[in-house]
């Protein structure tokens, strides 16, 4: 018998069964459900992590730091000793950690080796506030603008070498600093406050004028450094920024240095960094990049690329979306059980037909093949079912789930590819044709004569 | 010609050991209209079942046009019996849900006949049994007579050199029954095929051409009207002889 001939015999008896051919595939229609909803999900997050990737970072730069506490690898259930000389800050679970930073000697030994193009320091400095002439004051944080940063802006634009005093200001800052609108921000003034911190001179100047009221005044008024900015662009809402950084503003390498200084004199974190960009010659070459992160490695730094900060995010990412795929792999385990019944109980209302066409001269094999084809059959329709619906309500839930993550227009958590889909069907129509190897394989043992008194 | 050689088939063992066919032999030459005929029990099935290949003796040999069917390979019965055989059973065992054509179609369908070549020899079929004008009917919705027309329409679609049918009037009333037989007759002699009727029906019987009785599994008579002796017995003798035998 033709294979054509098997799939459109098979195609028909389940045309005539048809409540229970499609009772069957609403069980598989539901792993379906759940793994093409999974795989678009999948899809979206990879494309916002890309997006994320590509608007922030420079692929052939090497995020370098000399404490992998940076990078959030640390191990955090053995005790560590206190270093004075380390740095302080934050774990995501906001319990304070300690790492050791990268100091000026550290800068000029990465800056000599033979594959460092340039470096850039990453500076992130928290302002005590920022403000403007007769406006209110707003904490903040402002930030090295990286030149791999691609925001999009309301008005003004990024000179190709940011100025001293220049600033890229977010757009939820316009009205709060009593601008009329984005545009009306452009060449203004904004200021920006860092707390200057205590140091011996500053003790001593004010011991040197004897320990007056007015002497302890003088040393509470020079604790705030106030610096003008100008706003050069107005940047919008990021849809694709770092988790966390949405307020972030940016300004020059040097402005940065200068307020980190100023916030920092006197304290340990003076002239010490968390982490510094290194661009790699020929980075955008693999090979070149792996050999100067090994060097880095070998000389005891921790050097992150943009694949690790990628697959760091994605990994997360993976864990969540293995827990629902999960879900669905046993929808569609659980639904193998419904096949193996349907098909069972096809074949024994079927046995006298499967008498008959043995008797006719169709082969035991061709028997076989005509119920796995049935399996496959309902494995196919169970997976357009579940797809289709999937991607349906998907579509239609995507605008919704767009603004409750804030993911910003053109970003869809939910994206559907026609491929995976296609491929997905095909493994659902596979593993429905396993289901339905014990039934076939009764219906090829039968023995036509007792088939065929069967009443 | 089909040649029947010392066949045995025994059932079960030992003390529930059941002898279905004791020893028998017959020949059968091509076109001829055989009655397989005896009481329940007697082995009547047993033997189409082994001269259609769907059984295997114990012991002897059936031969078909130099085949001997139990010595060929699986695969090749399968296609023997697609080729060469058409079945009518007393049940009909049409498939309900398919249409008249659908039926016709399946024996082709295992042969391996194109679409094109398929679609010829169904209307041709279903021509010769009268059943053009239900071709897109569901089988289902037919009546008993035009049920087991259909499956004559299926039986001698492939046009084979040998059908069996299994009380093929069983389930008919008398009109109808003898509708059948005429139709089965008529296309026997435009075919030129086998016709192995395994019944019950003395009438039936006493028109074929051999008739074959059996009694707890052995041949008790073989009547052969195209002998120069039987020619000239009337089929009414030959049933009273029959009846005499069982």
């Amino acid at each position: 018998m033709k294979p054509r001939d098997i799939i459109k015999r098979s195609g028909r008896n389940l045309r005539q069964a048809k409540a229970r051919t499609i009772l069957t595939a609403s069980a598989i229609a539901v792993g379906t459900f759940a793994l093409t909803l999974t795989l678009a999900a999948s899809n979206g997050a990879q494309h916002f992590v890309d997006n994320i990737i590509k608007n922030n970072f420079d692929p052939s730069e090497l995020i370098v730091a000399n404490d992998k506490t940076v990078f959030g690898r640390a191990d955090s259930a053995t005790p560590r000793e206190y270093d004075s000389s380390f740095g302080q800050g934050l774990s995501s679970a906001n319990a304070a950690i300690q790492f050791k930073q990268l100091s000026d000697s550290d800068i000029v030994k990465i800056s000599a080796e033979p594959y460092t193009e340039n470096l850039r320091k990453g500076i992130t400095i928290n302002l005590t506030y920022l403000t403007r002439a007769g406006q209110k004051k707003y904490v903040g944080v402002a930030s090295t603008f990286n030149p791999a940063q691609h925001p999009d802006l309301s008005s003004g634009s990024i000179p190709s070498n940011l100025g001293g005093n220049d600033i890229l200001l977010p757009e939820a800052y316009v009205e709060a600093l009593g601008f009329k609108d984005a545009k009306d921000a452009i060449g203004k003034s904004i200021i920006l406050t860092v707390r200057k911190s205590f140091d011996a001179t500053d003790i001593q100047a004010a011991l040197a004028q004897g320990l007056s009221a007015e002497s302890i005044k003088s040393l509470g008024q020079t604790s705030v450094t106030e610096l003008p900015f100008t706003v050069a662009a107005v940047i919008k809402k990021p849809t694709t920024a770092q988790p966390g950084t949405e307020l972030y503003m940016f300004i020059s390498a040097d402005a940065a240095s200068r307020l980190n200084d100023i916030a920092t004199k006197g304290t340990a974190n003076y002239h010490k960094y968390n982490f510094v960009y290194v661009k790699v010659k020929n980075g955008n070459n693999n090979s070149d990049l792996i050999a100067a992160q090994d060097k880095l490695k070998a000389m005891g730094y921790t050097a992150q690329s943009t694949a690790d900060t990628q697959k760091f995010l994605t990994d997360i990412i993976k864990v969540l979306q293995g827990i629902v795929a999960a879900f669905g792999a046993i929808a569609v385990i659980a639904s193998v059980f419904g096949i193996v019944n349907t098909m069972y109980i096809s074949v024994i209302q079927r046995t006298r037909e499967i008498g008959l066409m043995k008797a006719l001269g169709m082969r035991a094999k061709d028997v076989g093949r005509l119920f796995r084809f049935e399996a496959a059959w309902i494995g196919f329709l169970g997976g357009i079912m579940g797809s289709v619906i999937a991607f349906g309500v998907g579509t239609a839930l995507n605008p919704w789930i767009t603004t409750k993550l804030s993911l910003g227009a053109g970003n869809s958590l939910l994206i559907f590819q026609v491929k995976q889909i296609a491929v997905l069907i095909v493994i659902l129509m596979i593993v429905a044709v396993l289901a339905g190897f014990f039934p076939a394989r009764k219906a090829s043992k039968l023995d036509p004569i007792q088939a065929l008194r069967t009443e | 010609m089909i040649e029947v050689n010392k066949l045995t088939k025994v059932y079960g063992k030992k003390q529930n050991k059941f002898v279905a066919l004791k020893n028998i032999s017959f020949n059968i030459p091509n076109g001829s209209t055989v009655a397989i005929i005896g009481k329940s029990g007697s082995g009547k099935s047993t033997l189409m079942h082994i001269m259609s290949g769907l059984d295997r003796p114990d012991e002897g040999t059936v031969t078909i046009g130099g085949h001997t069917l139990h010595k060929l390979k699986k695969k090749a019965m399968d296609e023997f019996r697609a080729k060469q055989m058409g079945f009518i059973f007393q049940a009909f065992f049409v498939e309900a849900n398919q249409t008249v054509y659908q039926n016709v179609s399946l024996p082709l369908e295992i042969g391996g006949i194109g679409v094109r070549k398929r679609d010829t020899m169904i209307k041709e079929s279903l021509e010769r049994v009268e059943l053009t004008d239900k071709i897109n009917s569901k089988a289902g919705d037919l009546s008993g007579g035009q049920k087991q027309r259909l499956a004559i329409a299926r039986a001698i679609v492939t046009k084979p050199n040998l059908i069996f049918a299994d009380e093929p009037t069983g389930n008919l009333d008398s009109t109808t029954g003898e509708k059948i037989i005429k139709l089965l007759f008529e296309l026997n002699k435009s075919l030129g095929s086998t016709l192995i009727v395994v019944t019950h029906d003395y009438e039936l019987a006493a028109k074929c051409n051999i008739i074959i009785t059996l009694k707890d599994g052995a041949v008790v008579s073989v009547e052969n009207s195209e002998t120069p002796k039987q020619k000239a017995t009337s089929s009414v003798k030959r049933v009273r002889k029959v009846k005499a035998v069982i």
